[in-house]
């Protein structure tokens, strides 16, 4: 297990929008996803996954609906609504063009 | 708010349990999910289940984070209270109607606090435009408006603030009819008074500046409608009979229109004479109207269109600082203000205030102690 990383405040939002882009998933796969796909760098408790899950649903950018998992048991689906696309869209390029610049100042120092 | 959000926060509200248990089943199908992971990997069940909770973080901290981002909590938590009051309510009845009798005499309380002060803050003279009246105050003679007739004469025939400027006193007197003397409360008015309010009689006419001009020269007097009704009896012929008052013969020229009460909220006078009869009414201090330095009459103006009450305050106190060079050891020094009429200048208005404050910090706390009650519910049998 690598060096763990504090998500900065709202990079999670954005995380899970895009791990619910490719396909439907419940709470947990969305967790193991985002330490996959971070190669570990990122762990999320479930004490800030599901605030944001439900904080998103809100929202209207995901949509919920009880599914059966692999495992054969009920599970609830996250799917990115057609605002949440938009949503993740936005998101993604403010986060391109925040880090960019983050990085070049740094790079400039 | 999107149609989204508002829909999922009813949901939160009005679907609260099943909300609730989906919450649950979520996590505990997330926990179960990290046990089977870890047992996966080579754990028995019990250190997985071990694991699991440390890796995880309280379960209940997290359904807290949760029922926070629904954004319903205010609402959910209230509700909870008040199911939470209900059932304590109907757990002890003696509890609960002293309880609504408290709330019950705080509110009545309050109202009738806020009542109170309506009448003595904002309630208005009912004469025309009572809006453009103003009471001026000499706060140099605490706790009265006092000003000199002689002063007020300057003030009133220097300003150009004021569309009329009068000035009156109340002082008690006596009404002899057939042999009978009844005591009662009148005005003693300068000969505008009238005029300067907008008020027209009900019988017969008011005073008029024509009555002031020459002192004792018209012994007439106005009556209220309330006086003409129980002291004379609704007398049809009023107008031109004689009655004594003040141990002085007058003439009855009018009476008032049945809303009028002079102007203050305090009194109800019944008579208003001329000021140039000032002499017959008080015959003790006779001379008073022409004494500088006998501060009795209190002023009130009618502002001119369009002059609003600091630029009247600014223009009197310019014409005082001129009065105070011409008669320095009489009008030196008044302190000038003006404020809304009938309640003797700003004075009590502001001693009423501080009375109402008291009033409703007393009705305030007859409301705590019932919510006092509220909080400490007696243990149940």
């Amino acid at each position: 297990m690598g060096e763990r990383l504090e998500l900065p405040q709202g990079t999670l939002d954005l995380l899970i929008l895009k791990t619910l882009a490719l396909e439907p998933l419940h709470g947990w796969a969305v967790s193991e996803r985002l330490e996959q796909i971070s190669r570990d760098a990122f762990q999320v408790g479930q004490g800030s996954l599901y605030p944001a899950l439900h904080r998103l649903e809100r929202r209207g950018w995901i949509k919920a609906r009880w599914g059966v998992s692999d495992n054969n048991r009920k599970a609830k689906y996250y799917d990115l609504t057609r605002a949440g696309r938009k949503q993740l869209g936005a998101e993604a390029a403010a986060w391109r063009k925040l880090s960019a610049a983050v990085g070049y100042v740094i790079d400039l120092a | 708010m999107p149609l989204a959000d508002l829909l999922y926060r009813c949901r939160a509200i009005f679907r609260r349990e099943a909300v609730e248990r989906e919450l649950d089943d979520e996590l505990r199908f997330h926990a179960d999910q990290t046990i089977g992971k870890l047992m996966r990997s080579g754990m028995t069940r019990q250190a997985a289940e071990r694991q699991a909770r440390l890796t995880l973080g309280g379960a209940e901290q997290a359904k807290e984070l949760c029922r926070d981002a629904r954004g319903t909590r205010l609402i959910e938590e209230t509700w909870q209270d008040l199911r939470y009051a209900l059932r304590t309510l109907r757990a002890s009845p003696v509890f609960a109607a002293t309880a609504v009798v408290t709330l019950a005499l705080g509110t009545g309380a309050n109202v009738v606090t806020f009542s109170g002060l309506n009448t003595i803050l904002f309630r208005k003279l009912p004469v025309a435009r009572p809006d453009e009246l103003v009471e001026v105050t000499n706060r140099t003679h605490p706790p009265l408006p006092a000003f000199s007739y002689p002063d007020y004469r300057d003030f009133r025939d220097r300003n150009n603030v004021f569309s009329a400027l009068a000035a009156y006193r109340f002082f008690p007197m006596s009404l002899n009819r057939g042999g009978g003397s009844q005591r009662l409360w009148g005005y003693v008015a300068s000969g505008n008074y009238f005029q300067m309010l907008g008020e027209k009689a009900a019988l017969g006419r008011v005073l008029q500046p024509s009555d002031d001009r020459e002192d004792g020269a018209n012994p007439v007097a106005v009556i209220s409608f309330g006086c003409w009704q129980r002291r004379f009896g609704a007398d049809p012929d009023i107008v031109g009979r004689r009655a004594t008052i003040s141990g002085h013969p007058y003439t009855i020229v009018g009476v008032t229109s049945p809303r009028f009460f002079g102007t203050e909220f305090f009194f109800l006078p019944e008579v208003w004479v001329s000021m140039s009869m000032v002499n017959a009414i008080e015959p003790a201090a006779r001379g008073w109207k022409d004494n500088r330095g006998a501060t009795f009459v209190w002023v009130m103006g009618r502002l001119k269109p369009g002059v609003v009450a600091a630029g009247a305050e600014s223009a009197l106190r310019g014409i005082a600082a001129e009065l105070g060079r011409e008669y320095p050891d009489q009008s030196g020094g008044m302190k000038l203000s003006v404020s809304p009429p009938g309640m003797i200048g700003g004075s009590i208005r502001s001693a009423a205030s501080e009375l109402a404050a008291l009033l409703i910090a007393i009705t305030g706390l007859v409301l705590l102690v019932a919510c006092q009650g509220w909080n400490r519910p007696p243990s149940p049998a």
